[in-house]
């Protein structure tokens, strides 16, 4: 597995949760809300796939097809 | 490859630094036009009040020694009065308000309080004048008191703001 996602995954992770506590002090909590909301969508996105070839690993491992 | 992928990654970190430092600056607008027109409404009322100077020459006067962009204002005020022969000056107030909304970053609140000034100067006695510039006088200073806080914070927040979408974006395409 690329090493280098879990760094993207973590450097996102940091971003988010800076944004967050700038729109939080600056009183707009709804926007600071969303902001997280879409890093989760954003890191979501990029994992999808590793998650997919994940099932379809345990899928075939178990023979469930 | 790479070296293309470092320039462009610091260059979308650069520009969204910069557009971030451009809307944070928008705010920083409006709190220097609103000391810009206590300034000029300050001369205005000493050349009214004390200098017993009739309304053109006052206006004339506000341009020369005013502060900033906001004395020209003045001038196109005295301009019009003149040039269409306008009966109130109100109307004349009237014409500057798209101006100051876009070039000088002014809210609704603002302006009202400037066009305020055109309904009442000249019209009344130079006592109750005193007291108009008196009230205009303070209702643009809390103006500039709430601009002011608002400057200090979404200056800052738009700044880090351009920085860390920058920041995030990067580390989207790395």
């Amino acid at each position: 597995m690329d090493v280098d996602l879990i760094f993207k995954i973590a450097g996102m992770g940091m971003v988010v949760a800076v944004l967050h506590i700038v729109l939080s002090k600056a009183g707009k909590e709804e926007y600071a809300y969303l902001t997280t909301l879409v890093g989760i969508v954003i890191v979501l996105g990029i994992v999808i796939n590793l998650v997919s070839s994940l099932f379809n690993n345990v899928k075939v491992l178990f023979r469930l097809y | 490859m790479a070296a293309i992928k470092i320039i462009i990654n610091t260059f979308i970190l650069i520009v969204s630094s910069i557009l971030g430092f451009a809307f944070g600056n928008l705010y920083s607008k409006r709190a220097k036009s609103l000391l810009d027109l206590q300034y000029c409404i300050r001369v205005l009322e000493s050349e009214i009040i004390n200098g017993s100077f009739p309304l053109p020459q006052a206006l004339e006067n506000v341009s020369i020694k005013g502060k900033g962009g906001m004395s020209r204002i003045f001038k196109r005020i005295k301009e019009d009065l003149i040039s269409e022969k306008r009966e109130d000056i109100y109307e004349s107030f009237l014409l500057q308000k798209d101006l100051l909304k876009d070039r000088f970053a002014l809210k609704d609140e603002d302006i009202e309080v400037f066009l305020y000034l055109g309904k009442v100067l000249g019209k009344s006695s130079r006592r109750d004048q005193e007291e108009n510039f008196k009230f205009i006088k303070s209702q643009l200073e809390n103006l500039h008191l709430e601009a002011e806080a608002e400057r200090m914070k979404n200056t800052k927040l738009y700044r880090t703001l351009g920085f860390l979408i920058g920041l995030g974006l990067v580390i989207i395409l790395i």
